[in-house]
């Protein structure tokens, strides 16, 4: 009874603090102007249609002529498109580079190092050479080759791992398209693809935001200077962390709720003339709800957890930093997954409306990606706790009169201070 | 073991490499009590212990017969009132004492039937919905007593509480400290000796980390009878009286001033004898053990 007391209290200071308004509104901006472009009633493919989309091959005899295309048309404009930390940069190369990348075109395509050296440096491609790869080339070779030019280019180019899927980009058939639009009706029960682009898009913001509500409750109780106030109370420091964990969390859930809510109508608006019956039998309400629970919430466990557990440790709001890189760093590198395929983002992305079978496909691997979040997320609470516990017995407590020497002693960044008593 | 008591056996403190406490042996019985010191002496330190708020070094501390190590039992019984502490600014009087009402474990019906009685004990009741950002520094130290009442404990330390009050609040403050200490244990740990001298019956002296004096205020008043000495001197002699003697208060008239000596030895010939305060006990207490006194340089007698 009294842990319920105590929850609706931390869930009140939740709600009350600036950091939770920004960001419920950023969430609510975010998935207004980013996601609802995107929410569109699908269309039953039709023959004949004039487009079905794209999808991406593996298969490297698609891959291979269109990246030494593509790689051709740059170096003789020496002029290389890259995303070095996920930002477009434009590489131009100077003339040794110039000719090691020559070196590659040679050996990738057979066409002469001079020859195309020579393309490269007249005015206006007067001297634009076809090429085609070399048959002795193998796909091996080239993916070594383009890790090659890409180190030239200084990395982050669309040679590099990260892109050189995007080469494989081919058209969709009918069929594909129809067998995508069976699995949406049949696998998803149309509202989970829409669900699953939500997720998409709610991801990103759950993974950093909610940094900013722990760490500012976090240092709350420093601010205010009410720390031994409660660490003299009875509770236990299990009981006093995992209720404001919890409460941070269910408040911060639930706007992404009540979008969810918003969005099923949504989509439910899409289908409300629908001439198939059966399309409300097996419309699946609850897949907003269900892809919240599951798909977001061990994002946003993490991200809170971070918060309390670094904010808890240092007293300091450092957790920012950390989870703001990780956020980051796992939103580029998440790029080559961006449609599915998931691996161990924090936030798995899909962004695309659709492509069950890749989601079909993963979906164990996400499973495993979802819980192994989410203990982390409660041993990160569990370890804040004993933390916790430890500040409140004076474990790490000591007397600096000299609080400048924090910028010399790492050590000093784990404990609480004492300034110099007055008694 | 008594159960009314706190016992501090061989108490030891260091912070790193600096011992702030030193072989410390306290025993502390119900009512108030006065743990009087000048700042840096180890008070907070000693008052954190005791709270559990700072680990001991080595030593022995039970608290009515529940050893310190015993953390959750001890917070239990004990409320503190800390020397430096605020609650949340945008919360209310009433919403912060539910809030650590919560925390210590009480149930709704005994906040319900607590915390009205704790606001009209400290004149509060009139205040209850109001921010705390927005309470006088009165107003927020009757705040702060009243959490530590909160769950009605059997002992209470405040830390300096009446620093930086009014004098009219300073005295309502330590009626009501007063009032509360019953059957319990208070620990007033302050540097005020005029809080204490209104307050305790009991005293400890510590300085340097160390126990000068444990007793009855009383005796440490009578402890310096026949060491108290007015004199009268001019005022270009009040710089060499205040080096050679410890001077505990001054009256100007005039072109002369009356200074109140404390020394083992009448100080000048036309020096009168006079009555000790608890001022004069204490100053006595801190020279008699050899403590530094602040511009005092004692060439021969001069209190020591």
């Amino acid at each position: 009874m009294n842990t319920a007391a105590m929850f609706f209290k931390e869930c009140k200071k939740t709600i009350k603090s600036i950091p939770y308004m920004a960001y419920v509104a950023i969430l609510l901006i975010f998935i207004l102007t980013q996601l609802m472009p995107e929410f569109k009633k699908i269309d039953e493919p039709q023959p004949e249609q004039r487009s079905y989309g794209v999808k991406y091959t593996e298969d490297p005899e698609i891959i291979m002529p269109a990246a030494i295309n593509n790689l051709y048309q740059e170096f003789i404009s020496n002029s290389y498109t890259a995303y070095p930390l996920g930002f477009y940069k434009n590489i131009k190369l100077n003339n040794k580079k110039q000719e090691e990348m020559a070196g590659i075109l040679a050996e990738v395509t057979g066409v002469s190092k001079d020859e195309l050296l020579q393309s490269a440096i007249t005015e206006e491609f007067t001297h634009v050479v076809q090429i085609d790869i070399n048959a002795a080339i193998n796909y091996e070779e080239f993916l070594y080759l383009m890790k090659k030019a890409d180190r030239i280019i200084g990395g982050g180019s669309m040679y590099s791992e990260l892109y050189l899927y995007q080469f494989g980009k081919i058209d969709k058939t009918y069929e594909d398209a129809l067998t995508e639009y069976i699995d949406i009706i049949q696998k998803d029960r149309v509202s989970g693809a829409y669900a699953r682009l939500f997720s998409d898009y709610a991801g990103i913001i759950l993974a950093v935001c909610p940094v900013f509500v722990a760490v500012t409750l976090g240092l709350k109780d420093k601010m205010s200077r009410m720390n031994d106030l409660i660490y003299t109370r009875q509770a236990s420091s299990i009981k006093i962390v995992f209720v404001r964990y919890f409460a941070m969390i269910s408040m911060m859930l639930l706007p992404v709720l009540l979008i969810a809510f918003w969005l099923t109508m949504e989509v439910v608006k899409f289908y409300s003339e629908e001439s198939m019956i059966n399309m409300y039998a097996n419309f699946d309400m609850l897949a907003f709800v269900k892809y919240t629970f599951g798909w977001l919430l061990p994002t946003l466990m993490v991200s809170t957890a971070v918060g309390v557990f670094l904010t808890g440790l240092t007293g300091t709001p450092i957790a920012i930093l950390v989870q703001g890189l990780w956020w980051f760093f796992g939103l580029f590198s998440g790029i080559r997954i961006m449609e599915g395929g998931y691996g161990w983002s924090l936030a798995p992305r899909h962004n695309i409306l659709g492509n069950t079978r890749v989601y079909l496909e993963n979906f164990k691997l996400l499973m495993v990606n979802r819980i192994i979040y989410a203990v982390m997320a409660i041993v990160l609470v569990s370890v804040s706790a004993l933390v916790y516990e430890a500040k409140r017995k004076g474990r790490f407590y000591t007397y600096d009169s000299n609080r400048k020497s924090i910028l010399i002693s790492i050590r000093k960044v784990f404990v609480n201070y004492e300034k110099i008593s007055k008694a | 073991m008594n159960e009314n008591e706190i016992i501090i056996q061989h108490l030891n403190k260091s912070y790193g490499k600096r011992q702030v406490l030193f072989d410390l042996n306290l025993t502390i019985c119900k009512g108030m009590f006065g743990l009087l010191g000048r700042n840096g002496a180890g008070k907070t330190t000693l008052m954190k212990i005791i709270s559990t708020l700072v680990n001991k070094g080595s030593g022995n501390i039970t608290v009515c017969g529940i050893p310190i190590e015993n953390a959750k039992e001890i917070r239990r019984i004990i409320g503190f009132l800390p020397q430096e502490f605020s609650m949340y600014p945008g919360m209310t009087v009433q919403e912060t004492l539910d809030y650590l009402g919560i925390l210590s474990d009480m149930d709704k019906a005994a906040r319900k039937r607590q915390i009205p009685l704790l606001l009209e004990k400290l004149n509060l009741t009139e205040h209850r919905n109001k921010k705390v950002k927005a309470l006088s520094g009165g107003m927020k130290r009757r705040l702060g007593i009243a959490q530590a009442l909160l769950h009605n404990p059997r002992v209470v330390i405040v830390d300096e509480p009446t620093a930086g009050l009014d004098p009219e609040e300073r005295i309502r403050f330590r009626n009501l400290l007063c009032e509360i200490a019953g059957e319990r244990i208070v620990i007033l740990s302050t540097h005020i000796v005029g809080d204490v001298e209104a307050t305790c019956e009991d005293v400890a002296v510590l300085d340097g980390g160390r126990i000068l004096f444990r007793g009855r205020v009383t005796d440490m008043i009578n402890a310096a009878k026949d060491k108290v000495f007015t004199l009268v001197v001019r005022k270009d002699e009040l710089a060499d009286i205040k080096r050679r003697y410890i001077v505990t208060g001054m009256t100007a008239t005039g072109g002369k001033t009356t200074v109140r000596i404390v020394a083992d030895e009448r100080p000048h010939p036309h020096a009168k004898a006079c009555e000790p305060n608890v001022e004069d006990g204490y100053m006595y207490c801190l020279c008699r053990n050899g403590a530094k006194i602040q511009g005092h340089k004692p060439e021969t007698g001069g209190g020591q």
